[in-house]
């Protein structure tokens, strides 16, 4: 399964491979979790991500030709 | 007494009677400073009933056991009385540096009563206390009220609170600058100022608090200043590299619909990038400045030349304001934008009641509520940077149009009728500020229940605690529960909104600024540490819990039922595009979580009135009087308006 993920930054310059946009392939019925590992996220960074603009959960379902976005946590005002 | 100057300024400007207050040990430990002050000499001294700009209406403005100490996010001031715009309580904090200058004259709070029968300044010292004259200053802009005190007193060290033009013309969302950049922005508490031809208040001294344990107050200072960018409860670092509206925020909250945009009605920007804070700073930025004493130095330094003369000396703009003048309004142009951010700060202008209230007028034009007879001619199109910035000016002076906008938009929507209501964008008569309801619907529940209507500073950020991060650990330890979605509306993530609210309650007594990412347990041991008291995390929360309760009697006493705790239908329904059009908050859900949020207050769960028990656990027993006083308590209408 081929998903397509983006990291902003700052949370961007976190990640070991840097890059903006990433294809990754990722195993049927892999998460929002496992694309973020797979990029480098490390453990226990605070994160919000969205597909097609709906707030997706770690453990929300990936499917073929998702593009899944990720940001710092929206806060007030900062993030 | 340890951290505290001991003494409360009481000035009648009817009179020119200047007084001074010295409360117990035991009222300091029971109100702490700040947002516990405000609560307690609202409810108890402001008369029932009175219009907000009657001269009996107070003026409360209080200082916390931090302030006046050289710590990150100490110097900040709350100031309350009754609102102009909602008709009930009203609170606002700021920092800056005058909150420092008025500890060091030796005073913890001022309560401002009466009516001067000419405008007046007042000159607070640790000398003497003045009431000057300020007729040559009525009409000036803040800048030139502030630079002309500090002229004509030669005191070097003088720092001012004032209000612009707006305040004195009692513009319902007038504010209160601290120095130049720093507003107590939220709930026209400078009309309230205006309403009393008081123009300024400044102070200066050398007094010092006496703190119980001065090297633990070191340690902890250096420990923040060190540690803050790579604190992880909060944002402090990219607050300091570049203060609020980030890019990621701001693009990324585009893309979720967090970003208001026309009224509201669309909440999918295009020009979003154009108005960033990154965008902010690469175009017209010369630098970051602070607070005192502030390492975090959160705020934005911008200079434009000709023809826009937009002065380094009166701040960049925030994520409120860059989305509010900017995405609400349908405007990118990041020219328009700064300028109306420093008219603003010039003036002493809430920017999101201003930037919401000339959104809802833009919407208006576009639905044939008012045309170009109205406006005088102005084409106020959504997107028009042109007009946005005239209605600023407009406003500010209540000249025309913005005669009717100076109301707020809840009035304005009375007043214009056919339709309107449905435009307006507030709670109890304060403006959204720019967090959508239906992104963050847990933080919509608190703007819906929260005293003085929508507070961005009063709640939770759904979004930000949606998983185990340190961030959400920091909440648990005062009661949240799990993370959880959202838009989630369970009785769970109502319980953690009760937490972040007593916690950001506790802080505005403190009066300790959000962005400074202290835990609570070092903020308790900083509150220990200054006034050698054993004070407690359930005494904190317990503060915080006695504030809202507090601020919901002054509310049912001047009748502001749970009708009121509701939000504009359009949260209801879908934005026009982006990610929310096929969303909405479920009326249900939020109407339960409402009533969760009563019980769990100790309110009764159908009309949200403080039961006696409660009252009494929070030993404000005596508070039980203004109820009994009240209308009848209305029954929860299912939490939409009009």
């Amino acid at each position: 399964m081929r998903i397509t993920i983006e990291v902003m930054i700052p949370l961007r310059n976190r990640l070991p491979q840097g890059g903006r946009i990433t294809t990754l392939e990722l195993h049927p019925g892999g998460t929002v979790a496992d694309a973020l590992r797979a990029v480098g996220v490390p453990e226990g960074e605070p994160w919000n991500a969205s597909i097609a603009g709906q707030l997706v959960a770690a453990t929300h379902p990936l499917k073929e030709g998702d593009f899944l976005l990720v940001f710092p946590p929206i806060a007030g005002g900062s993030g | 007494m340890r951290g505290f100057a001991g003494k409360i300024l009481r000035v009648d400007l009817t009179s020119r009677k200047i007084t001074v207050d010295q409360p117990a040990e035991s009222f300091y430990r029971t109100y702490l400073g700040g947002a516990g002050f405000v609560s307690y000499f609202l409810l108890k001294e402001v008369p029932r009933g009175i219009d907000a700009l009657d001269p009996r209406n107070k003026l409360i403005l209080a200082l916390g056991p931090m302030t006046g100490l050289a710590m990150p996010g100490a110097t900040r001031d709350c100031v309350g009385a009754k609102s102009p715009l909602t008709g009930g309580y009203s609170k606002s904090e700021a920092g800056g540096f005058f909150p420092m200058a008025l500890k060091k004259a030796g005073y913890d709070a001022i309560i401002v009563e009466g009516k001067a029968d000419r405008p007046v300044y007042l000159r607070v010292t640790d000398q003497e206390v003045e009431i000057r004259d300020a007729a040559h200053l009525w009409g000036k802009t803040v800048l030139e009220t502030q630079d002309a005190i500090a002229a004509e007193t030669g005191d070097k060290a003088i720092r001012t609170a004032a209000i612009g033009p707006p305040g004195e013309r009692l513009v319902r969302f007038a504010c209160i600058m601290n120095d130049l950049r720093e507003a107590v922005g939220r709930g026209g508490l400078g009309a309230v100022m205006g309403s009393k031809n008081l123009k300024a208040i400044a102070a200066s001294g050398r007094w010092n608090p006496d703190v119980a344990d001065p090297a633990r107050i070191r340690a902890l200072t250096q420990i923040m200043n060190k540690g803050f960018n790579d604190n992880p409860i909060g944002f402090a670092n990219k607050l300091h590299e570049r203060g609020t509206g980030g890019s990621a925020m701001m693009l990324a909250g585009n893309e979720i619909g967090n970003l208001p945009s026309y009224n509201f009605g669309v909440n999918f920007f295009d020009g979003t990038a154009k108005v960033t804070a990154d965008a902010v700073l690469d175009t017209y930025g010369t630098g970051m400045d602070g607070c005192a004493a502030c390492a975090v130095r959160c705020k934005k330094v911008v200079e434009i030349g000709e023809p826009w003369n937009v002065s380094k000396r009166n701040g960049g703009p925030e994520y409120e304001s860059l989305a509010s003048l900017g995405p609400t309004c349908g405007v990118d142009d990041l020219a328009h934008i700064t300028k109306a951010n420093e008219l603003a700060n010039l003036y002493g202008l809430d920017t999101i009641s201003l930037g919401v209230s000339i959104g809802f007028a833009m919407e208006c034009f576009e639905n044939g509520i008012l045309t170009t007879r109205d406006t005088a001619g102005i084409e106020l199109k959504f997107g028009s940077a042109e007009a946005m910035l005239q209605m600023v000016e407009l406003i500010a002076h209540r000249q025309g149009i913005g005669d009717l906008l100076a109301e707020g938009t809840m009035r304005a929507a009375e007043k214009l009728g056919r339709g309107a209501e449905a435009l307006a964008m507030h709670v109890k008569g304060l403006e959204i500020p720019m967090h959508e309801p239906r992104v963050k619907q847990g933080l919509g529940v608190i703007y819906a229940v929260e005293a003085q209507g929508a507070d961005h500073c009063a709640g939770m950020h759904d979004t930000a605690y949606m998983q185990d991060s340190p961030a959400f650990e920091h909440l648990r330890g005062m009661g949240a529960t799990r993370p959880l979605p959202a838009n989630d509306l369970s009785d769970e993530k109502i319980a953690s909104q009760k937490a972040a609210h007593l916690w950001n309650l506790f802080l505005d007594s403190v009066v300790c600024c959000q962005f400074v990412p202290w835990s609570i347990d070092q903020l308790v041991e900083i509150v220990r540490a200054v006034t050698g008291w054993s004070y407690t995390t359930h005494e904190a929360l317990k503060l915080g819990e006695r504030i809202a309760t507090l601020g919901r009697v002054f509310n049912i006493r001047e009748g502001i039922t749970s009708a009121q705790d509701s939000l504009p239908k359009r949260m209801f329904g879908p934005t026009r595009a982006g990610a929310l059009k096929n969303g909405g908050i479920d009326p249900e859900k939020f109407r339960h979580a409402v009533r969760t949020f009563y019980g769990i207050m100790g309110w009764d769960e159908e009309t949200g009135v403080p039961t006696h028990g409660k009252l009494v656990d929070l030993g404000i027993g005596w508070a039980a009087e203004e109820l009994s006083a009240a209308a009848p308590a209305t029954p929860l209408d299912g939490g939409v308006m009009a």
